[in-house]
């Protein structure tokens, strides 16, 4: 290897011992203030209009985590945020700086991640002039932020972030940016301090609504949990597998649920919807009740939403109450907080043993085949073994694409941090930057980014970072020389009609990461697929498996499009 | 479809008035009507809105309006607010629930 001097990646130190003295500008107010948040470390790339913060953050405690592209710095933020349950923090400059970051922030609020995002401005006096490298990013964002500010006066900027981290992470979370002018960020400071950090409680849930969802459980014949990604963000999930294991109630999980429950647990039928299990799709458009927890009734979950579950009542937790009646009509909705919520619910096991032998046989009759033709290596087999193999502290980092869904129907969660997928956005070039932020937030885990040769293409910069900070990630690259997803609906509803998804002149990925000073392998055959797993997990510093895979090989099952779950084609 | 009114209150901050537009337009629904009375404090915002199709309903469009941050409250009876100067248009509408 290239003898890069690695940086220290000691943690920072703590708030108590960071620099006492008083900040002077309001640059160095706002790194006061993310340090009172408790924020240790921050993504991004400087640039002119936020020079001024990028100049307080030496020697400020805070740690700087330099990417070689904005969206990457979004990305890392939020998975940061996703492994930690803290804020995710990344910041920009003006103009494309601020633009870059577009998609990740996209990404945090479809996904409902907490994220502040700080983007430099140019000067105030300069706004609405078409001034060099500004645009209106807070127009820009306002559809895709919680919420956003403009910082007019420094004496402000102590509440303004307080207020960003209490919205960004109360109720359901989300992105938040400040727009940070630079002529604000360089003015002198004379009295205004950090803020306490004040986070709102979660709403309570009323009593009544519980007592008439206790009443309904009672009375079903054929219930079953549908599981979202609210219940990890509402810190549910000890109260969601309490009350499971001890009701016997037939799980379900959205993309974003999974993990809720262990892969594994008794009671759980694998994901629904467009990719998911014929057992889970099944149960659902069976069930005459379904207990919707932190979910919203997601197109790719429901399918045509008129044939989706259409025997069953529905009972609606969530933290939301806009995404109860937004899609799917609740028969009873219990708005506020959801852990409160499944604590409340009477935990026993209910008298519905021929729903749950339908459910097991379901399962045993549809479970997935490993033993797939041919010589190749298949994915699935592939992703299931190496999920075990890494065992509990297992971390996938997904990018986007077929090998996603492999990675949602294949492989073993046992906790819901373990699954970081860009499931609202679907935003390809997510895996590389997610897996960075993961694995910084959380040294001891095996985190492992799951990727295509198509989406590694859209943030491959970010190898270059791996290597600069030492970062022990593992990336598994399934590479089919195709946009697979796309050729896969290409040949299924477009009659074949094969249209700009051929990636035959990729580079050698092993080759292009050992340039940026990555050790990297390539397999091929299915007698290599254990050698590489081991491989993987026994080397120490960032490695790329570069893993050759059939080129026809597709999804299964599938819901075709404006089909009802039922209807799943499964090969 | 009919045009439905919505009398919202929300803090006058940068960007507040843009934000609470945007929304009712990305979900749906199209902006017939505005009124704005001159305010000393919090704003009141009467808006006619309409839906673009039969799938939208103006509850779920109060409800996504109301998590907005700034938003005071939400109705779909005009109501006035107690420290307003007290626009024209004001003095002969009651109070909501």
């Amino acid at each position: 290897m290239n003898a890069i001097p690695k940086p220290d990646l000691a943690p920072p130190a703590a708030p108590d011992s960071a620099p006492k003295g008083a900040p002077k500008t309001g640059a160095e107010l706002v790194v006061a203030c993310l340090r009172a948040q408790g924020v240790e470390m921050v993504f991004g790339y400087p640039g002119g209009a936020i020079m001024p913060l990028y100049d307080a953050i030496p020697g400020s405690g805070l740690k700087h985590i330099l990417v070689r592209h904005e969206q990457a710095a979004a990305f890392a933020a939020d998975a940061y945020a996703r492994a930690t349950g803290k804020a995710g923090v990344c910041l920009a400059t003006s103009g494309p700086g601020a633009t870059n970051l577009l998609t990740g922030i996209a990404n945090a609020f479809m996904d409902s991640v907490p994220m502040i995002a700080i983007t430099g401005q140019v000067p105030s006096s300069l706004i609405g002039t078409d001034a060099f490298q500004e645009v209106d990013i807070f127009g820009m964002t306002m559809p895709v932020v919680k919420h956003s500010f403009l910082v007019r006066k420094a004496e402000d900027i102590p509440d303004i972030i307080a207020q960003a981290f209490a919205i960004a992470t109360s109720g359901r979370p989300g992105p938040v940016l400040i727009d940070l002018p630079k002529d604000i960020a360089q003015s002198p400071i004379t009295k205004a301090r950090p803020a306490p950090r004040a986070k709102a409680a979660p709403k309570p849930y009323t009593a009544e609504a519980l007592a008439d969802a206790i009443a309904m459980i009672g009375q079903a014949k054929r219930p079953v949990l549908y599981v979202g990604g609210g219940v990890a963000k509402a810190g549910a999930v000890e109260a969601l597998r309490r009350y499971n294991m001890l009701a016997g109630i037939p799980a379900v999980a959205t993309l974003t649920g999974l993990g809720a429950l262990p892969t594994n647990s008794k009671d759980f039928y694998g994901m629904l919807g467009m990719h998911g299990s014929k057992a889970a799709n099944t149960l659902v458009q069976e069930a005459d009740l379904l207990l919707v927890c932190g979910a919203r009734f997601d197109d790719r979950a429901t399918g045509k939403p008129d044939a989706f579950a259409p025997h069953a009542k529905i009972i609606h937790f969530d933290c939301d109450p806009a995404e109860i009646g937004k899609l799917r009509a609740a028969d009873i909705a219990v708005p506020g907080d959801l852990k409160a919520a499944l604590e409340g619910l009477p935990a026993h096991i209910l008298d519905i043993s021929p729903w749950r032998e339908r459910a097991r046989n379901l399962g045993q009759k549809h479970a997935f085949d490993y033993n797939a033709p041919g010589a190749g290596i298949f994915a699935p087999a592939f992703l299931k073994r190496l999920s075990e193999a890494a065992g509990d502290n297992f971390v996938a980092a997904c990018d986007v694409g077929q090998h996603q869904m492999w990675v949602a129907q294949h492989c073993r969660f046992s906790r819901p941090e373990a699954h970081l997928t860009s499931a609202g956005l679907g935003a390809m070039g997510y895996g590389i930057p997610a897996g960075m932020g993961a694995k910084l937030a959380r040294p001891d885990d095996c985190v492992v980014t799951i990727t295509g040769d198509g989406s590694i293409m859209m943030n491959i910069q970010e190898l270059a970072t791996l290597r600069r900070y030492g970062i022990n990630l593992k990336i598994v690259l399934f590479d089919n020389a195709t946009l697979g997803l796309v050729r896969q609906w290409q040949e299924l509803f477009y009659e074949g009609n094969f249209s700009e998804i051929d990636l035959y002149d990729n580079p050698d990925f092993a080759d292009v990461a050992r340039a940026f000073g990555i050790e990297a392998f390539t397999v091929s055959r299915r007698e290599q697929m254990d050698g590489a797993i081991a491989r993987l997990l026994a080397t120490t510093g960032p490695v790329l498996a570069h893993v050759h895979i059939n080129p026809r090989e597709n999804v299964w099952p599938l819901v075709p499009p404006g089909k009802s779950n039922i209807d799943m084609m499964e090969h | 479809m009919n045009t439905q009114t919505l009398s919202v209150e929300l803090q006058p901050a940068e960007g507040a008035v843009l934000r609470l537009i945007g929304l009712v337009e990305r979900r749906g629904f199209e902006v017939r009507s505005i009124n704005l009375p001159a305010s000393t404090g919090s704003l009141r915002l009467d808006l006619g809105v309409r839906a673009r199709d039969t799938a939208r309903t103006i509850e779920t469009l109060h409800r996504q309006i109301k998590r907005l941050s700034g938003v005071c409250r939400v109705s779909e009876t005009p109501f006035t607010l107690t420290n307003s100067q007290g626009g024209g248009d004001e003095q002969n509408q009651h109070k909501s629930a």
